[in-house]
């Protein structure tokens, strides 16, 4: 009985781990990220104009500093620039942080999820490529 | 664990692996009372592509539960209101549509590096998406979804043009080979020999040297 408990435990866990890994792909934790990257203040211009770099340094501080949630896209575009990733929709702004050269390297992006208005509503670090 | 478990997790997950057309019967039998699934999903009508599902409607019917949390959850992914209005009205093909999105995005990740916006691997997806829709839920359907994916009011309109172009592409390829045996690969071709021919409106070019291609 205890075995056939532990073991439907297992199982169910391991669907709930899939379906979230299915629906939101693989992300990272705040403190993941500032492990991987570091934590640069955000500096609109530098993230801007700066490399993908330049981008990772900052990612932790946007996701903890709450003041980009509620800004609307227009917003998100004038100041850190066009996007150049892509998370399962044309309309959430994603930023490339790490860029693979191919297949086997990470490609990580710091995706702006929106909410009916287009507003941001929580903000993401996921891995773009490949699983 | 026992070797016993490690049998049933096996098991488990190769029910897991059930065919598409099962999980469209039973979303097409339209039971509303989740409670009386199982007795109408084994007394439900079958056809030669379906006559083995009422052997999984223990599992069918759980798994008609996460399609609805599966609707719900594609539904906070941003759809626009046209989109919505669409799959408010046509479930299934909404769902179809939206699952082959995904398998568009990773056959185009077959060929480039990352998921990227307005360059080869974005043209690649929408070109991808409108054949792999059209193959399953016929033209009508994939204009519809594809028309109010792009129905955006906050994608610049170049963005738009882009992709509506590269969408149309996609339609007028399997309107000439009309084939519902069109392989991925023979999709992926299709998309490189567009990419060749300079067919694909790409705004932002990352492999303009080496042809469109990584």
């Amino acid at each position: 009985m205890r075995k056939s408990v532990i073991f439907s435990v297992l199982f169910f866990c391991s669907i709930i781990v899939l379906a979230q890994s299915f629906w939101g792909g693989d992300t990272l934790s705040p403190k993941e990220v500032k492990v991987r990257w570091g934590q640069k203040e955000l500096n609109f211009k530098k993230f801007k104009e700066g490399s993908t770099s330049e981008k990772a340094s900052m990612a932790y501080s946007i996701i903890k500093d709450s003041k980009l949630l509620g800004k609307s896209v227009k917003f998100i575009r004038e100041n850190l620039g066009d996007p150049d990733g892509f998370y399962f929709i044309d309309s959430y702004p994603a930023y490339i942080i790490q860029q693979g050269k191919n297949h086997e390297e990470e490609t990580w992006q710091i995706v702006f999820k929106l909410n009916e208005k287009y507003n941001v509503r929580e903000i993401i670090v996921h891995k773009n490529c490949c699983d | 664990m026992s070797f016993k478990h490690i049998i049933f997790l096996i098991f488990f997950v190769s029910i897991q692996s059930k065919s598409d057309e099962c999980t469209d019967w039973i979303t097409k039998l339209g039971i509303q009372d989740k409670s009386n699934c199982i007795p109408k999903c084994l007394s439900a009508e079958t056809d030669l592509s379906t006559f083995t599902c009422p052997d999984k409607c223990q599992f069918l019917c759980e798994k008609t539960n996460e399609s609805d949390t599966e609707y719900n959850l594609l539904k906070t992914y941003g759809l626009t209101e046209k989109e919505i209005s669409y799959c408010n009205n046509n479930k299934i093909k909404c769902l179809q549509g939206y699952r082959l999105s995904w398998k568009a995005e990773k056959l185009c990740l077959t060929i480039y590096p990352q998921s990227s916006t307005n360059d080869e691997s974005d043209a690649c997806r929408h070109y991808t998406w409108s054949i792999l829709m059209t193959k399953k839920i016929g033209l009508d359907s994939a204009e519809s979804i594809l028309n109010a994916h792009e129905d955006n009011p906050i994608e610049p309109e170049n963005e738009k043009a882009m992709d509506l172009a590269n969408n149309r592409l996609g339609l007028l390829f399997f309107s000439k080979f009309k084939t519902k045996n069109l392989t991925d690969e023979e999709i992926l071709n299709s998309f490189k020999k567009q990419l060749k021919e300079n067919k694909l409106i790409i705004l932002k070019p990352k492999y303009k040297k080496t042809g469109g291609l990584p």
